[in-house]
């Protein structure tokens, strides 16, 4: 979750803020309905106001939105801009969108449910020739040298940090990828294309493809970079490239489970898949180095994914079996009570009182009880 | 149907396993699906998956534990015809 000065440092990244602008301004006119999917502050929902857009819907889950609000109101926007408070997949518009902004992504755009959300948007809000923003983001990779990087990431858990033995934990880390700000020098290789994300045609979560990089110099490489370059509208775009990209995303950084020695002219084969189980990405790379002169020689070979990276005990695993019965936790009892309380009649200080009364070892005092409530409302109802 | 014991096992690229204890738990990247074993078989799997066909880990299998002959050729055909079934290994007729 975003906490407001995180919103704040994205829009101060004019790295990342003068290519939305400009996006907005190309795209926006005097008819446009804009969808605003994820507003935060609201700061594009104001933009495309400030652009001159009939209306713009603002969507947002966090309670930043009240920010949003309040900057519509010092800004004199306040009638164009409707706010949202919720998950846009759980929204209905009155009518449909000629344009939707949004930046939904994470260090890269394969993060949690943004692909799931754009669809969606896309298919629910957004008229046959409406406007994304973005349209592309096209994932770029590179083999990186970055020695502090990488003992940064993992090597200390395993030289005996403090007088302990930390190896069991390197299996988690080199399985863990990690955000990185890299610089055009550390690159092994010239950036390869993995991908591209057309948010126009994009109908599956799910990215995954085969990558050929060449070092083009001698070098130690620890792993290598994802970043996404994005065109938001037309020739309107910008790059997270290293040593030059927008501030807040960075790259994501990839290790290997032990430095690699190149040669120029070597051959590096990586087939990296993004695959989305229920709320997050299993991240999957296999990666093959050969030698440059002797083709037909593997120098390495590591086959690594994120899954291997999950903490599991047997209890957890014996809890997701399909033979598993679960038993009423107190926890789970109490939110029950409360939920069967509700009947669109009570107020919330009328079900504290009976829960006050129901459990009364567990709420010493109504204004306990009250707080228990309104987490539950938060959580199951409107 | 049975599964011919002189088959080998392999297991799909997209199966990914990781050992908790004795026991393991699988994703299937395809059906993004999660599944386990328990320690019996989990040493089922990775004698299957090891070995250069379904009979020489029957046979190990048999050395192993105090079963009857019947009963793990059963008991491994059952556990081979779940993990066919649901992605996790595939069939590799020689």
């Amino acid at each position: 979750m975003y906490q407001v000065t995180d919103y704040v440092g994205m829009i101060r990244d004019q790295v990342r803020m003068e290519p939305y602008v400009e996006a907005l301004r190309r795209s926006v006119k005097d008819t446009s309905v804009v969808v605003d999917i994820g507003t935060g502050i609201g700061v594009f929902a104001l933009l495309a106001a400030q652009c001159g857009a009939r209306k713009v819907y603002a969507i947002e889950p966090n309670a930043a939105i009240q920010i949003a609000r309040d900057l519509a109101d010092a800004n004199g926007y306040s009638e164009r801009i409707e706010f949202i408070e919720g998950l846009s997949t759980a929204v209905s518009l009155l009518e449909r969108a000629d344009i939707i902004v949004s930046d939904l992504r994470g260090v890269l755009p394969l993060a949690g449910k943004h692909l799931n959300t754009i669809i969606d948007a896309r298919t629910r809000f957004l008229k046959s020739d409406g406007i994304l923003i973005p349209q592309l983001d096209v994932l770029q990779t590179a083999v990186v040298e970055a020695p502090e990087l990488y003992n940064d990431h993992f090597d200390g858990q395993a030289s005996g940090y403090l007088g302990l033995d930390l190896r069991p934990v390197q299996k988690f880390m080199i399985n863990t990828w990690r955000r990185s700000r890299p610089t055009d020098a550390q690159m092994l290789t010239a950036p390869c294309e993995w991908g591209r994300l057309d948010y126009h045609k994009l109908m599956s979560c799910d990215l995954s493809g085969e990558l050929e990089l060449t070092a083009h110099r001698n070098g130690t490489a620890n792993g290598f970079i994802l970043w996404f370059d994005t065109v938001l509208t037309a020739d309107v775009g910008f790059s997270n490239a290293p040593g030059g990209g927008a501030k807040g995303y960075g790259s994501a950084f990839f290790p290997w489970p032990a430095p690699v020695p190149l040669s120029s002219g070597d051959q590096i084969r990586i087939q990296l898949r993004a695959t989305l189980v229920d709320d997050d990405y299993i991240w999957t790379w296999e990666t093959e180095v050969s030698d440059g002169s002797k083709p037909a020689k593997t120098k390495s070979q590591f086959k690594q994914s994120t899954f291997f990276a999950q903490p599991l005990t047997a209890r957890l695993l014996q809890r997701s079996s399909a033979e598993f019965v679960p038993l009423q936790t107190i926890e789970g009892s109490i939110d029950r009570f409360v939920l069967e309380c509700i009947d669109g009649c009570r107020t919330q200080g009328e079900v504290a009182n009976k829960l006050q009364e129901r459990f009364p070892e567990y709420f010493s005092s109504w204004r306990d009880a009250l707080t228990r409530v309104g987490e539950v409302t938060s959580r199951y109802l409107s | 149907m049975s599964i011919p014991f002189e088959s080998r096992v392999s297991v799909p690229s997209g199966v990914l396993v990781s050992e908790v204890g004795l026991e393991s738990v699988f994703l299937n990247l395809k059906s993004e699906s999660y599944f386990g074993l328990d320690e019996i078989g989990t040493r089922m799997w990775k004698l299957l998956t090891e070995s250069s066909s379904i009979q020489v880990a029957y046979d190990t299998l048999l050395q192993e534990f105090d079963i009857d002959e019947t009963q793990l050729e059963s008991d491994l055909d059952e556990l081979i015809q779940k993990l066919v079934a649901n992605g996790l290994i595939e069939i590799v007729r020689e």
